[in-house]
C-alpha cells in the first residue's frame, strides 16, 4: 500500500511530501523514458496495446517494469522458474532495444517451457485425476510432443474427444475421458468448463438459480452428445481390453426439479447454439458394428465426432482458448473464472477477447504465437506498485451519464427478458409436443437394438458356422484318405497294434467331425430361423418406427422452426445484459478511481493545512508557556514584595511603640527634670543636687536622643514602607495584566489545538478510506490488468523454482549434459546443427525431469488441490511451511554448493556484494540500503564457523516470503 | 435477471474471512509471531463461543438393535435384553452398561432412514448430507464444520481424524472447499508430520531464518496485501505454533489415572486423544471405529466391538460433561447405515437402512430424549423419520449455523447442506 499511516507531523511535512512527490514524478518520468515498449513490432501486441489505450486508465501513461521484474515475471511464466543469477545479470547488462523479445523467443523455445507448458495443459485438461489409463510420463510424454511441435488445438481437441483408447496415435488422449470413467454427466460438465468456459453443474437438475445464463437445456442437450458414449471391456485375444464405446442416437428428455410435469426433450446442440445436425439412418439401420464380446459399439454417426465438429465450429473455441492462454500469462482469464462465463460475468474487454480469439485462429489454433504477443504487451509488462501518476478523475458528469445510460439499458433489458420469456415458452411447448412421440419411438429404438442385436448376433454365429463347416469339409476328405490308406495297411500287416490305434483314430475323428458337422447343420439351420425372425420382426419394427418417424417429423421441425426465434431472443438478452454488466463494473471502476483521487487530494489538503497549523500551534504553545514562566517570575516578586511589606509594617509597628515608648519616657524625663530644677531651686545650691541634676540632665538628653534617633527610623521606615507599596502596586497590577494575557493566549492555543485535532482527526478518516480505497482499486486494476496480478507460484513452479534458485536444478543439468556429451560425444558439425543443439536440450531436460519430478510430485501433494477440483484457488496450510522448514530437502539446497546463491554470499567480497547476490539470487533485484545494512549486519556477527549457516538462513527466508511466492 | 449479483472479491463470506485476519493482524499476533493472545479477554470469550462437533464414524454398519435401538424378545431382536438407562422410560442394549448412565446427556434419532445399502454410497450420504450425484462432489462434515467453525489463527488442523495407527498426510474429504479443510490424519501417538526441527538447524538459526522471513514479508505486504499473501504469511507462524504444540497429540502427557479410565485399546486411546485435542481448542474431531460388517457371527462381534466403544465412549462423554465442554461440543454417533432385523444362516445381519439410528449429543441438541420410533420389529419407521440430509442440517444448526446458508466458492454460490432439506427441529435446543 502506498498510503501509509505516516508518522510525521511536523512543519517539514510538507516539504517533505511535496518533495516526495517530485521525486516520484521524476522516477516515473524515468521510468516511461526506458521502459514504454516500442509499439509497431508483433501485430497482435499492438493490437492488445490499442485496446487497452482506447479504455479508461488507471495510470497517466502506460507503464512497464524494469528489467529484472520482466525477467523473473517472463521466465517464471514461461518456465516455471526464474533465470539464474547469472543469465539474470547478463540480461540487465545488455543494452539492446530488442533484448526483452529475444528473451521471450528464447524462453518460448526452451524445453523448460514445453514442460512447463505442457503441465499447464495437463492441469487444465485433467485437474491432476488419477490415471485410469496411460500412467503419467505417457500422458506427459503426449503433451510435450503436442507443446514442443506447437500442434494446433483444433486437432489435440478432436483427438481428446473423439479417441476410443484402441491402439493407435490418439489412443493416448482417451485418457481425457477415461480418467473421468466416461461417466455422461461428469464428460458434460467438464467439457463445458474446459472447452466452452462454463460450469453448468447447477443446470442438471434445473435452471441455474443465480446465473440467467445458464439453462437446464444447455446442459442437457451438450449431455445428448456424451450420453451414449461408456466404458466397455472387450476380448482381444486373451487380453481385456477398457475401451469407449458408443451407443447410437442421443436425445434427453428431462425435467425440472423446480417445474413439476414439464419433461422437455432436446437433442444435441452447444449452450445458446442451434441444434447441430444429426443424420437420420434407417431404423434398425444406425449402427456401423454392434457390440460384441470382443468390439465395441460404434454408431454410424458418433455423437462424440459430432461434438468435437460442433466445438471446433463454434467462435467459443477459439475464445475460450484464447482466454486461458491469456490466464496463463497473467494468472487470470479476461473472463474470470475462466469456467464461469455468462452474460453477467463479462470479459474485462470484449473486443480484446475478440481480437486474441480472431489471431489465434489465423495462427492456426497454435498456442505459441498467441502468447508471445501477449507477453509483450504493455498490459504484461505492468507495475507491481500503485504510484502517483495516476489519470484525472472522470468528471462527475460523465459518470452521471453513465448511469442514466444504465437505468436505459435496463429498461431495453427488461423488455428483452420478455421477448425472451415467451420465445422461450414457444419453443419449450413445441419440445414437450414432441416428448410422448419420441418415448414411444425410444421404446421401438429399444426393440429395434434388441432385434438387431439378436440379428446380428446370429449372423455372427451363422459366419462361424460356416467358417467351421468349411473347414471340416475340407479335413474330412483328408481323413478319409489316411483312413482308406491305414485300413489297406491293416489289412496288409493285421495284427499291429499301432496300425490298428492309428486307424481307430481315424475313424474316430471322422466320426466326431461328422457329429460336429451335423450339429452346426442343424445350429445352422436354428440360427437361420432365429436370424429370419430377428429380420422379420426387425422389418415390422423398422414398420412402425417410420410410422412414429413420421409423425415425430413435423413436430421436430415445428421445434427447430421456434428454435431461431428463441436462440435470437436469447442471444439479444444476453448482450443487453453483459453490456449493462460490463457499464456496471465500468461505473465501479471509476467511482473507486475518482474516490481514490478525491481522497488523495482531500488528504493532500489536510497534510498542507496541518503544516500550516503545526508551526502556529507549536508557537502558540510555546508563548504560552512563555507568558506561564513570566506570570509565575511575577507572582513570585509580588508576592516576596507583599512578604517584605508585611515585614516593614511589623517593624514599622514596633518602631511606632518604640517611639512612643520613648517619647513618654524622654517627656517623663523632661518633665521630672523640670520637677528636679524646680525642687532644686528650693534646695538650691546643694551639691548632692548638681551632681543629680546633671545626671539627669544627662539621662534626659540621652533619652532625648534616643527619641530623636526612633523618629528618624520611624521616618525611614515609613518612607521604605511607601517606596514597597508603590513597588508592590506595580507588580500587582503587573500580574493582573499578565494574567489577562495568559488566558488570551490559553483560548487561542485551544482553539489551535482543536483545530489541529480536528485536522489530525479527518486525516484518519481520509486515510483509513484511502486505504480502503486503494486496496479495491488496486484489486480492480488487477483485474483489468493495468497492474500486475498476484500469482502465486503454483505447486510444481514453486519447487522447480526453488531447485533453480538453490542451484539444484543447473547441477542436474550440467551433470546430466555432461553424462550426454560422455556417453554420444559431439561433432563439430552437430554443434553447429541448431535442430541438433534442440533435440539434445530435450533429451538434457526430460534426463533432469525424471531425476526431479518426485519433488514436484511431493509439493503437489502438499500445496495441490484434490483431483478433479480446480487447481487454481490457493490455499496455505501449516502443513506446507512445516515441509519447507523442516522437511529437510529444502533447507539443506539452501546450504551454499557450488555456484548457488548461498555459495555467491560466502564468497562476495564485500557486505554490498553479499546482499547483492542474495537478493539477486533469490528475488531477482537488486536489495536497497535498508536490505544491504541487515545482511551486512547480520553477516558481520558470523564467524568462521557459522558463515555458511549464515547464508543458508538468509536465503531460505527470502525463499520463503511472499515476494518470493507472489511477485513475477 | 438477478440484479446484485456479488462475485468473489466482494462477498461477505471473503469480507470476514478478510476481517479476521487484518484484526488478528492488527493486534499483532500474526505478524510478529509473538504468539500471544493481546486481548486475553476477547480469546476468552472466543473459547467460550467456540463450538467443536466430534463425529464416532462406526466402519461398516453399526447394528441400531444391539447398540440404541433393541427389540428384545422379538424374532428380530436377538440374544441381548436390554437395560434401564439414567433416563427412564429409554432402554438400550446392555451390551451398553456404561453408555446407559450417561443417557440423560445423549439424544437418540431412532428414525432414521436413507434408503442406501451399499457401503461407499452410504458412508458419502451420511458424512456429505447429500446423495451421491455425478458430475458433483460434496464436502464432508468435517470440512464444512472447519470452514464454518474454526477460528483463523487456531494452530491446529480444523480438521482432524484420529485413527488407530494415525500420521497418514492429508486426507481428500473437502471437495470445492479445498484441501485447508482436508483432515489430517493423527493417533498412534505421532504427531503431525515435521512439526520437529531438524537437528543440523539450532534454534537460534531457526529464530534468524523466521526473522529474516518475516522482515521480508512486512516489506512486501507494504506493497501488496491481500487475503491470500496473509494467509501465506500466517501459515509459517501457524507452522512454528504447531510446533510449540507438539505435545497437544502426546498422549502420555495425560494422567496415568486417565489412561487407565479410557482403557488400554485403540479406540480408549483415541478417546482420550480426542479430549485432550479438543481441550487444547481442536475445532472439528473424527473418531473411527472399526469394523461392524457382521454378516456372520453379528453377536458375537458386537458383543466385542461394542463393548470395546462403550466404556471410552461414555466416560469421554462424562469427562466434557463434567469439564462443561459438552455446552459447546456435538459429539455424534453415527454409521453408514444399520444392519436388518432378519437374522441370516450365518447369524449375521446384513445391511439396512429403512430403518436405524444415530445418536447425538451435547451442544444445541435435547438431552436424554429419544426421537423417533421403529415398529416393534424395527423393520419400519414409525414415526419421526429422518435421512442423512436432514441429519446433516442438524449438525450444522446445533453448532449455531445457519444450515441454509451458502460457502461462496469464487463467486460461486455452495449450499452448506442439501437445499430441498431442512433439519430436525424438534431435537434442536
Amino acid at each position: 500500500m502506498v498510503i501509509r499511516k505516516n508518522p510525521i507531523y511536523t512543519a517539514t511535512r510538507y516539504i517533505v511530501l511535496m518533495m516526495f512527490v517530485m521525486l516520484a514524478f521524476l522516477n516515473n518520468a524515468s521510468l516511461i523514458a526506458q521502459h514504454t515498449l516500442p509499439s509497431g513490432g508483433d501485430a497482435l501486441t499492438s493490437v492488445i496495446n490499442q485496446n487497452f489505450q482506447n479504455r479508461s486508465h488507471l495510470f497517466e501513461k502506460p507503464l512497464t517494469v524494469d528489467d529484472a521484474t520482466f525477467a523473473r515475471r517472463v521466465a517464471i511464466d514461461l518456465t516455471g522458474m526464474p533465470l539464474s543469477t547469472d543469465q539474470l545479470r547478463k540480461f540487465m547488462a545488455d543494452s539492446l532495444p530488442d533484448k526483452r523479445t529475444k528473451l521471450v523467443d528464447q524462453l518460448l523455445a526452451s524445453p523448460q517451457s514445453t514442460r512447463h507448458l505442457a503441465t499447464w495443459l495437463s492441469l487444465t485438461l485433467l485437474e491432476r485425476r488419477p490415471a485410469k489409463i496411460a500412467n503419467d510420463d505417457i500422458w506427459m510424454a503426449y503433451l510435450m510432443d503436442i507443446i514442443r511441435h506447437d500442434k494446433p488445438l483444433t486437432d489435440i481437441t478432436r483427438d481428446l474427444l473423439t479417441a476410443t483408447g484402441e491402439e493407435g496415435p490418439k489412443q493416448v488422449a482417451a485418457r481425457f475421458l477415461m480418467d473421468r470413467d466416461a461417466e455422461p454427466n461428469l464428460m458434460t460438465r467438464d467439457i463445458g468448463r474446459i472447452f466452452l468456459g462454463r460450469d453448468m453443474q447447477c443446470n442438471q437438475c434445473h435452471d441455474h438459480p443465480l446465473v440467467d445464463g445458464y439453462l437446464q437445456s444447455d446442459y442437457q442437450s451438450l449431455l445428448a452428445f456424451m450420453q451414449p458414449t461408456s466404458v466397455a471391456t472387450v476380448k482381444n485375444g486373451n487380453k481385456q481390453l477398457t475401451l469407449l464405446s458408443e451407443k447410437s442416437g442421443g436425445r434427453v428428455l428431462f425435467d425440472s426439479v423446480f417445474v413439476k410435469d414439464d419433461s422437455l426433450l432436446t437433442g444435441p446442440s452447444l449452450p445458446c447454439e442451434k441444434s447441430a445436425s444429426v443424420s437420420r439412418f434407417q431404423p434398425g439401420d444406425e449402427y456401423l458394428r454392434r457390440q460384441s464380446e470382443s468390439s465395441t459399439s460404434l454408431p454410424r454417426q458418433s455423437r462424440r465426432a459430432l461434438l468435437a465438429e460442433s466445438i471446433l465450429a463454434s467462435p467459443v473455441f477459439a475464445k475460450n482458448w484464447a482466454n486461458r492462454i491469456w490466464a496463463f500469462a497473467f494468472g487470470r482469464g479476461l473472463v474470470h473464472p475462466l469456467d464461469f462465463s455468462h452474460p453477467e460475468n463479462p470479459p474485462v474487454d470484449a473486443k480484446l477477447l475478440e481480437d486474441l480469439a480472431e489471431s489465434f485462429k489465423s495462427n492456426g489454433y497454435r498456442i505459441r504465437p498467441v502468447l508471445k504477443a501477449i507477453i509483450l504487451s504493455n498490459a504484461y509488462q505492468s507495475p507491481f506498485d500503485l504510484n502517483d501518476s495516476l489519470a484525472p478523475a472522470a468528471k462527475s458528469g460523465d459518470i452521471a451519464e453513465m448511469k442514466s445510460e444504465l437505468d436505459r439499458l435496463t429498461i431495453e433489458s427488461e423488455k428483452l427478458e420478455e421477448a425472451f420469456n415467451k420465445a422461450k415458452t414457444d419453443w419449450h411447448k413445441a419440445q414437450a409436443a414432441t416428448v410422448p412421440v419420441q418415448k414411444n419411438r425410444d421404446a421401438l429404438q429399444a426393440k429395434l437394438d434388441e432385434h438387431g442385436g439378436k440379428r446380428d448376433a446370429a449372423i455372427l454365429r451363422l459366419e462361424a458356422i460356416s467358417a467351421r463347416l468349411g473347414q471340416i469339409l475340407t479335413q474330412i476328405p483328408t481323413l478319409n484318405e489316411a483312413k482308406i490308406a491305414a485300413e489297406k495297411t491293416v489289412a496288409t500287416i493285421p495284427g499291429d497294434k499301432a496300425l490298428e490305434a492309428a486307424l481307430k483314430t481315424f475313424t474316430d475323428r471322422i466320426a466326431e467331425f461328422v457329429a460336429e458337422q451335423n450339429l452346426l447343420i442343424e445350429d445352422q439351420g436354428k440360427k437361420a430361423v432365429e436370424r429370419r425372425t430377428a429380420e422379420e420382426q426387425l422389418a415390422a419394427v423398422r414398420f412402425q418406427a417410420k410410422a412414429v418417424e413420421n409423425d415425430l417429423a413435423p413436430l421436430i421441425a415445428e421445434v427447430s422452426r421456434l428454435e431461431l426465434p428463441f436462440l435470437s431472443a436469447r442471444s439479444a438478452m444476453d448482450s443487453k445484459i453483459s453490456e449493462i454488466s460490463s457499464l456496471k463494473n465500468e461505473i465501479y471502476w471509476q467511482e473507486t478511481r475518482n474516490g481514490l483521487i478525491e481522497n488523495r487530494s482531500k488528504l493532500n489538503n489536510l497534510n498542507f493545512q496541518i503544516a500550516q497549523l503545526e508551526p502556529i500551534s507549536t508557537s502558540t504553545r510555546s508563548e504560552l508557556e512563555q507568558a506561564k514562566v513570566s506570570i509565575t517570575n511575577l507572582q513570585k516578586a509580588s508576592d516576596s514584595q507583599k512578604d517584605a511589606l508585611n515585614v516593614i509594617l511589623l517593624a514599622y509597628e514596633n518602631q511606632v511603640k518604640e517611639t512612643e515608648k520613648s517619647r513618654l519616657a524622654e517627656s517623663a524625663m523632661k518633665r521630672s527634670l523640670v520637677e528636679f530644677l524646680a525642687a532644686a531651686k528650693l534646695l538650691d545650691g546643694s551639691a548632692d543636687l548638681a551632681e543629680i541634676q546633671v545626671q539627669l540632665q544627662a539621662k534626659s538628653d540621652q533619652l532625648q536622643a534616643q527619641f530623636n534617633q526612633k523618629k528618624v527610623a520611624l521616618d525611614e521606615l515609613t518612607t521604605k514602607q511607601n517606596a514597597t507599596k508603590v513597588q508592590l502596586e506595580v507588580s500587582l497590577s503587573q500580574l493582573k495584566m499578565q494574567t489577562e494575557a495568559v488566558k488570551a493566549l490559553a483560548e487561542k492555543s485551544d482553539r489551535v489545538q482543536a483545530e489541529l485535532a480536528e485536522l489530525l482527526k479527518q486525516e484518519a478518516q481520509v486515510e483509513s478510506s484511502l486505504n480502503t480505497l486503494t486496496e479495491t482499486l488496486i484489486r480492480l486494476a488487477s483485474e483489468r490488468f493495468e497492474m500486475a496480478t498476484l500469482k502465486p507460484l503454483g505447486p510444481e513452479s514453486f519447487a522447480w523454482s526453488i531447485m533453480k534458485t538453490t542451484g539444484v536444478y543447473d547441477n542436474y543439468w550440467k551433470a546430466e549434459e555432461a553424462a550426454l556429451d560422455k556417453a554420444q560425444p559431439t561433432t563439430d558439425a552437430q554443434k553447429a546443427d541448431q535442430a541438433w543443439q534442440m533435440d539434445r536440450s530435450y533429451a538434457i531436460e526430460m534426463a533432469v525431469y525424471n531425476k526431479l519430478k518426485g519433488y514436484p510430485n511431493h509439493f503437489v501433494t502438499l500445496y495441490g488441490s484434490g483431483a478433479g477440483q480446480p487447481q487454481s484457488e490457493f490455499f496455505a496450510t501449516a502443513d506446507q511451511a512445516l515441509y519447507v522448514a523442516n522437511g529437510g530437502a529444502v533447507a539443506s539446497w539452501c546450504m551454499p554448493s557450488s555456484g548457488n546463491t548461498a555459495d555467491g554470499i560466502l564468497k562476495a567480497k564485500s557486505q554490498q556484494e553479499a546482499a547483492d547476490a542474495l537478493y539477486m539470487g533469490v528475488l531477482g533485484r537488486k536489495p536497497d540500503s535498508d536490505e544491504i545494512q541487515t545482511v551486512s549486519d547480520l553477516m558481520a556477527k558470523a564467524t568462521d564457523k557459522t558463515r555458511a549457516t549464515m547464508a543458508r538462513d538468509l536465503v531460505w527466508g527470502l525463499l520463503t516470503s511472499p515476494e518470493y511466492r507472489f511477485n513475477h | 435477471m438477478k440484479r446484485n449479483c456479488d462475485y468473489a472479491c466482494q462477498s461477505a463470506e471473503h469480507r470476514l474471512a478478510r476481517r479476521q485476519f487484518m484484526g488478528a493482524l492488527a493486534t499483532g499476533t500474526i505478524a510478529g509471531g509473538l504468539g500471544v493472545f493481546t486481548g486475553a479477554k476477547a480469546a476468552e470469550a472466543l473459547k467460550s463461543q467456540q463450538k467443536r462437533v466430534v463425529v464416532f464414524n462406526m466402519h461398516g454398519g453399526l447394528s441400531q438393535l444391539e447398540t440404541w435401538d433393541p427389540k428384545p424378545g422379538t424374532e428380530t431382536g436377538g440374544p441381548f435384553r436390554s437395560i434401564e438407562t439414567s433416563v427412564p422410560g429409554i432402554r438400550i442394549s446392555e451390551l451398553m452398561p456404561e453408555t446407559a448412565k450417561v443417557m440423560h446427556h445423549l439424544c437418540l434419532v431412532r428414525g432414521v432412514n436413507t434408503s442406501e445399502d451399499d457401503h461407499g454410497k452410504g458412508t458419502y450420504m451420511m458424512l456429505t448430507g447429500r446423495r451421491q450425484t455425478p458430475a458433483a462432489d460434496y464436502p464432508q462434515i468435517g470440512s464444512v464444520m472447519a470452514k464454518a467453525l474454526n477460528d483463523v489463527q487456531n494452530p491446529l488442523p480444523g480438521h482432524i481424524l484420529i485413527t488407530p495407527g494415525g500420521g497418514g498426510g492429508r486426507g481428500n474429504e473437502s471437495a470445492y472447499l479445498g484441501p485447508k479443510f482436508s483432515s489430517l490424519a493423527v493417533g498412534g501417538g505421532k504427531p503431525p508430520q515435521n512439526t520437529e526441527r531438524p537437528q543440523n538447524i539450532t534454534e537460534s538459526e531457526d529464530q534468524l531464518r523466521q526473522d529474516v522471513r518475516r522482515k521480508a514479508a512486512e516489506k512486501f505486504l507494504n506493497r501488496r496485501r491481500t487475503a491470500i499473501t496473509d494467509a501465506y504469511t500466517f501459515s509459517y507462524e501457524q507452522a512454528l505454533r504447531l510446533m510449540s504444540q507438539r505435545d497437544s497429540f502426546d498422549l502420555t502427557k495425560e494422567p496415568a489415572r486417565d489412561q487407565e479410565r479410557y482403557g488400554n485399546s485403540d479406540l480408549g486411546r483415541q478417546c482420550l486423544l480426542a479430549r485432550r485435542l479438543l481441550e487444547k481448542g481442536a475445532t472439528f474431531i473424527q473418531v473411527t471405529h472399526s469394523n461392524y460388517d457382521t454378516h456372520n457371527e453379528n453377536f458375537n462381534f458386537h458383543l466385542e466391538q461394542v463393548n470395546e466403544f462403550d466404556r471410552p465412549y461414555a466416560t469421554f462423554i462424562n469427562d466434557l460433561a463434567e469439564r462443561g465442554m459438552l455446552e459447546s461440543t456435538l459429539v455424534v454417533v453415527l454409521s453408514e447405515f444399520g444392519r436388518t432385523p432378519n437374522i441370516n444362516l450365518y447369524y449375521g445381519r446384513d445391511h439396512w437402512s429403512r430403518a436405524w439410528t444415530v445418536a447425538m449429543a451435547g451442544c444445541g441438541v435435547t438431552r436424554g430424549h429419544a426421537y423417533g420410533k421403529t415398529n416393534d420389529k424395527g423393520t419400519e419407521v414409525t414415526d419421526g423419520q429422518v435421512d442423512h440430509a436432514n441429519l446433516f442440517h442438524t449438525y450444522l444448526s446445533a453448532v449455531g449455523l445457519d444450515s441454509t446458508e451458502s460457502f461462496d466458492i469464487d463467486g460461486r454460490d455452495m449450499p452448506m447442506a442439501d437445499p430441498a432439506s431442512k433439519p430436525i427441529k424438534p431435537i434442536l435446543t
